[in-house]
């Protein structure tokens, strides 16, 4: 049976698709990039008592003049088919740059809904070490439809923490249940502006 | 001295177990340890531990038992303080609970394993496999024939300490208990769960009730002396009573300056002996007394050195660590 990259190259081979100046093997890759196919479910981690319900629909965390790293994450949010979750509801919250958490208000604190494609993406800064945690950390609790709930973090692989190795070392923090947690990070930007980048797709469960 | 009745046994070193980071700042305050409790609280008895103890409690029966960074479980005579058992648990315990009828010593482990322990022959009796992450809580219930555990990642679980089977795993929905209660007539268990509801549940696992203590989750959760109420307290720094057969909410404490961690009903039946933790490092700060008729907080003493507390007949008991954690003092509070 034609797999969809097989049709593609087939396509682009006969003409059908003009590849204009990629190579017919990078157009598979990009379809297949979004095509659906069964993917891992996201690892666990621990909820931990500093969740607050209602935060604000939000995709800026951090506000003008905040200390720390700027933070861009984006990702998308699948089920464990591979079906891209539109409308997904991801409730994000983390410390500020010293590592305390707002349980005044919501600095922080975020209540984010996937776009029609799954993409999701928020700006904030990049978390502080909270005393009772030796990883820096963004929590994550996301529900759907005809989904298990997901709870789970994501950590930074450029953490002091990990001494540069991270997969040797996240078990440094005994609450990081699974390595893929620890996700790479692109720093971006001049300098004077520069801007930590990270990547985190979210697979849930399906019920 | 002879401690007797351990009605309920909470454990505050969960946390402290833990390493400290490379890097980031250290975890807890130790320098604080220097302060002094407060007159109301009197010295019964020292320990000389062989290690370094973070978490302990005082068993019905006669016995203090202690963990810390080695994987063993440490069991103390009382009143002399000698040291009459060793029992290696295989890996760092998590958190100690000890049945109120004095038979059981139960030890959470940090890989979810929990050790049913007799108490007299310091036997193994039971390795229940609860889940492969930390277990936060043991309580038992009041008749000493179950034991329900908080592990780490999921809700809490009802165990039958006689056989050592799993029973009821109660219903939260995302996220994990971080403590739990049961009635006076082991009926009823109510949980504290980190999506920031209060649930009520029966034995058999049924969901009864959702409690809704506000927007932050409850840390700890206890019955009233009737069980007609279920008192919840935690991030948002209060204590709020519930009706537990209709859900309203019929108090609501004032706020306190630190999160409250910890809630242990005093033998008088109106009082609950409440820890609370400084919001940051979430290390004890206070111990104090809340009155349910008046809504009166009263301060007892300060809790920096405090690794351990139990309800015993003749009221509270607090376990301190002071420097290097090796000399613990049992101290009675008035």
């Amino acid at each position: 049976m034609l797999t969809r990259r097989d049709l593609l190259s087939k396509a682009i081979a006969l003409g059908v698709v003009s590849a204009g100046t990629l190579l017919p093997s990078q157009i598979a890759e990009a379809w297949d990039w979004s095509d659906q196919h069964p993917r891992t479910v996201t690892p666990p981690a621990e909820l931990g008592p500093f969740y607050k319900r209602d935060a604000p629909k939000v995709t800026r965390l951090s506000q003008t003049g905040d200390p720390g790293l700027p933070l861009h994450v984006t990702g998308q949010v699948f089920n464990a088919r591979g079906d891209v979750l539109p409308g997904a509801k991801i409730e994000i919250w983390h410390a500020d740059h010293e590592g305390h958490y707002d349980l005044r208000g919501y600095r922080y604190r975020s209540t984010l809904t996937s776009g029609e494609d799954g993409t999701y993406e928020f700006t904030s800064v990049m978390p502080g070490h909270y005393p009772a945690r030796v990883c820096q950390h963004v929590h994550y609790l996301v529900t759907a439809p005809g989904c298990k709930p997901l709870v789970t973090q994501l950590y930074f692989a450029t953490d002091p923490a990990f001494d540069g190795d991270p997969g040797r070392n996240y078990t440094r923090d005994p609450l990081i249940w699974s390595r893929e947690l620890v996700r790479h990070v692109t720093i971006k930007g001049d300098p004077k502006q520069m801007t930590a980048v990270v990547r985190f797709e979210l697979v849930l469960d399906r019920l | 001295m002879t401690l007797a009745a351990a009605l309920r046994i909470l454990l505050f070193a969960v946390l402290t177990a833990m390493p400290t980071p490379a890097g980031p700042p250290a975890r807890f305050a130790d320098e604080s340890a220097a302060r002094r409790p407060s007159q109301s609280a009197d010295l019964a008895m020292t320990i000389d531990a062989p290690a370094e103890i973070r978490l302990a409690t005082v068993c019905h029966g006669g016995h203090v038992v202690g963990a810390g960074k080695d994987p063993n479980v440490y069991v103390w005579s009382i009143p002399a303080g000698t040291l009459t058992g060793t029992i290696a648990a295989g890996e760092r315990v998590s958190t100690l609970a000890c049945s109120p009828d004095g038979r059981w010593i139960a030890a959470g482990t940090q890989s979810g394993l929990i050790l049913l322990i007799d108490a007299r022959t310091r036997d193994v009796a039971h390795r229940l496999t609860v889940t492969q992450h930390l277990i936060n809580t043991i309580v038992f219930s009041p008749d000493s024939s179950l034991l329900a555990a908080c592990p780490d990642d999921g809700p809490a679980q009802l165990w039958n300490v006689e056989t050592g089977s799993r029973g009821a795993v109660l219903q939260t929905p995302a996220g994990a208990s971080l403590s739990v209660a049961f009635s006076a007539d082991a009926d009823r268990i109510a949980t504290a769960d980190e999506d920031t509801r209060v649930r009520l549940s029966e034995r058999g696992g049924k969901l009864l009730r959702e409690l809704d203590a506000g927007l932050l989750a409850s840390m700890d959760v206890a019955f009233s002396a009737d069980g007609s109420q279920v008192l919840a307290a935690g991030v948002d720094r209060t204590i709020t009573v519930f009706d537990a057969s209709s859900g309203n909410v019929a108090r609501r404490s004032a706020a306190e300056a630190d999160l409250i961690g910890y809630l242990m009903r005093l033998p008088d039946g109106h009082s609950f002996a409440v820890l609370e933790l400084d919001e940051f490092t979430l290390a004890p700060t206070m111990l104090k007394a809340w009155d349910i008729r008046s809504g009166q907080f009263r301060s007892l003493l300060s809790a920096s050195d405090v690794i351990g507390a139990a309800i015993v007949s003749n009221g509270l008991v607090v376990v301190t660590a002071r420097g290097d954690k090796r000399r613990l003092e049992i101290r009675t509070v008035r």
